[in-house]
């Protein structure tokens, strides 16, 4: 493990990996800077690139993106009260009125750093536990797989918009739509309806581009408000911005224990960032000695937001890297970046690129580094781009998108199902539909239904392990809670408000 | 800040007829001895699910129509973005533009720079409420950005995308 780790490490600090690690980053902070636009939309856009470079260079580029806009989000929640990227909506509620006060370079200066400390907190997480995870998932069956797929499938549905119903709809038309084709279990056609170009399945690469960056575009061209953004702080972006080492000593605690929260909630599969913020800075308003100053410009709440949302990249890396699971919906795409270059992700992952994996695990330290850099010095420059037109912007992800999707197999069937996906990402969007558990199901509903026919095919047709192995058990009960929680949650809450009105109109 | 129930029925409603012709279609699908599940299995399940699900979602909207709340909705669908009528307008623009651009290429109507051009021409018109004063620079901004994205992906990336020199 150590030999890969230091060859990893030789991999990551090339020339070529330094440079796309760079270019990743200073991308993703600008593009999660935007409102409105998202590292998800980026890295789906970059998608084709990759395909051209690379395997370790590609990956490091995206895993610069990755963590680049995670951390972006926050100029912009800092400076105008608007969340960059939806894991920094937290950060919101401090971060503004502490920049409003006349301390924007204080506020931008302790979100860069518990990011930087979040990202690194998670790395060490993510190399001492991600090889011995995966070696412990080789001894998976295939029920305890479909199993574990299964309960990812519940936990995104479950938490990821709080609309439990439509979430497992969405995962359901994802999965769905995943299994046109030619099914490579018995060599038939299946939901093709004659069409030939559906043999070989709905491209990928179209697929993704569609939903995260034509969607996401056409989306919030519907959905922004012309009315502008709603504040503007004023004061130097960059006064204050270094902390002292008496703040670092003050701030120890929670950033260790938000962090903790990332990486907890990062693990789960199919779980952002945007939980583990809500969680951490609940957390630390439940320890802090002033809590009143919550939401009026507390900094334990932008630590907390931002260490934790940024432990939580780190920590979906994992059941990422070592099952092949995805950790977060934009692991996804990272997911979909391993399948181009022709790499299996799960737990032979370790086994069979054991430097590719390192040097990847050792780009995201490196990419956190550069982070933090990137951020404490072109901050003065970085907080303008928040103002770019977006009329630019969303044209010219548009063309990019066409192109993106077009240079694949350089064939017009993969602009129309661009077209289609974009239309149908607008439409999932706008009537709240989470578009989360729909790559997630995409991904890896076709590895649940390989893993479930594998298992009965071993099994010679008995599904009594999936009710006799404790393992199964343990998973399926769990997806079971997260099944029936949420709709028990959404009865009670009827209720309540039932009741209310009951009261009211006595 | 409010729920769209109309367009949620419509969409449920269209959902689940989309499911029944999926679950015609799998049937068409042959069983084999061989495979316990068969590759019918999981769309027939699957479709299944989805009209299953669909069913309160129909429900809950129709009651919605029918009897609208009084008070305000809580809940996750209450932070619902509000659509406004310039913004509807916007989407369905650019929806439109972005129909005609991909289809131009697909069909190979006129060389990408030129669709690249009158798309991004159009487009930040559009985005920008129609400022027509703003044409002087969005014109050649257009045009250049047009050319340079041609030679790149035609000659650089070798892309199979309809180019000027063919037509010209």
């Amino acid at each position: 493990m150590i030999d890969n780790i230091i060859s990893g490490g030789a991999l990551a600090l090339t020339g070529q990996a330094l440079f796309f690690s760079f270019l990743g980053t200073f991308a993703g902070v600008f593009v999660g800077a935007i409102p409105g636009l998202s590292g998800a939309m980026l890295i789906a856009l970059i998608l084709p690139v990759t395909f051209y470079m690379d395997p370790l260079n590609a990956l490091t580029l995206i895993v610069g993106i990755y963590v680049g806009a995670v951390s972006g989000g926050l100029i912009s929640a800092t400076l105008l009260r608007v969340p960059g990227t939806i894991s920094s909506l937290v950060t919101t509620f401090d971060g503004y009125p502490l920049a409003a006060s006349g301390k924007p370079g204080r506020a931008l200066g302790l979100g860069i750093t518990a990011s930087l400390f979040g990202g690194v907190f998670s790395w060490l997480f993510l190399i001492s536990i991600a090889e011995p995870l995966s070696v412990w998932a080789t001894r998976f069956t295939p029920f305890n797989y479909f199993c574990l797929i299964l309960l990812a499938f519940m936990l995104i549905s479950s938490l990821s918009e709080g609309n439990m119903i439509k979430g497992l709809i969405s995962a359901a038309i994802g999965f769905l739509l995943a299994l046109p084709g030619i099914d490579p279990s018995s060599a038939q056609a299946r939901l093709t309806f004659g069409f030939v170009d559906l043999n070989s399945g709905l491209p990928m690469l179209p697929f993704f581009v569609g939903m995260f960056a034509l969607g996401t575009v056409l989306s919030d061209i519907a959905t922004t408000r012309d009315s502008g953004m709603p504040g503007k702080a004023s004061g130097s972006a960059t006064s204050g911005i270094w902390l002292k080492l008496a703040d670092h000593k003050r701030h120890l605690v929670n950033n260790v224990r938000s962090s903790l929260v990332g990486v907890a909630i990062g693990i789960l599969p199919g779980i952002g960032s945007n939980i583990s913020s809500f969680s951490a800075y609940v957390m630390a308003k439940s320890f802090s000695k002033e809590p009143e100053k919550f939401g009026h410009g507390s900094e334990e709440g932008i630590i907390a937001s931002e260490a934790s949302n940024n432990a939580a990249v780190g920590g979906a890396l994992i059941p990422t890297l070592a099952i092949g699971l995805p950790g977060s919906f934009v692991d996804v795409l990272l997911l979909a970046a391993f399948l181009i270059h022709n790499i299996q992700p799960g737990p032979l992952l370790f086994t069979n690129h054991p430097q590719m994996v390192y040097g990847l695990i050792m780009g995201y330290l490196i990419a956190n580094i550069f982070m933090f850099l990137i951020m404490m010095f072109t901050i003065r420059y970085t907080a303008k781009i928040i103002h770019f037109p977006r009329s630019i912007l969303f044209s010219g992800i548009i063309v990019f998108s066409t192109v993106g999707a077009f240079a694949m197999d350089n064939s017009s069937w993969s602009l129309w199902v661009m077209l289609i996906f974009g239309f149908l990402g607008l439409i999932l969007d706008l009537l709240r539909y989470p578009l989360a558990p729909f790559a997630v199901a995409f991904i890896l509903g076709p590895m649940a239904e390989q893993k479930l026919r594998t298992g009965l095919q071993m099994t010679a047709g008995s599904y009594a392990e999936l009710y006799t192995d404790p393992a199964n058990v343990l998973l399926l009960g769990l997806a079971a809670i997260f099944l029936i929680g949420p709709m028990v949650k959404e009865i009670r809450m009827q209720r309540r408000s039932r009741a209310a009105s009951d009261l009211k109109k006595a | 800040m409010k729920r769209r129930p109309f367009w949620e029925l419509v969409f449920s409603l269209a959902l689940m007829l989309a499911m029944v012709v999926v679950l015609i279609e799998a049937g068409k699908v042959k069983t084999s001895p061989f495979d316990e599940l068969g590759s019918a299995f999981f769309p027939r399940a699957l479709a299944i699910i989805i009209v299953v699900l669909s069913i309160p979602v129909f429900i809950r909207n129709a009651i919605s129509i029918l009897r609208p709340p009084a008070a305000p909705e809580t809940g996750s669908d209450s932070s619902t973005p509000a659509l406004s009528a310039s913004n509807v307008i916007k989407t369905i623009t650019i929806s439109f533009l972005t129909i005609a651009y991909v289809g131009g290429i697909a069909l190979r109507l006129l060389p990408f720079s030129v669709l690249t051009a009158a798309f991004l021409t159009f487009g930040i018109l559009a985005l920008n409420g129609w400022k027509l004063h703003r044409i002087i620079w969005i014109i050649p901004g257009a045009i250049i950005f047009g050319l340079l994205m041609e030679y790149m992906f035609t000659r650089v990336f070798i892309m199979d995308l309809p180019a000027f020199q063919v037509w010209f």
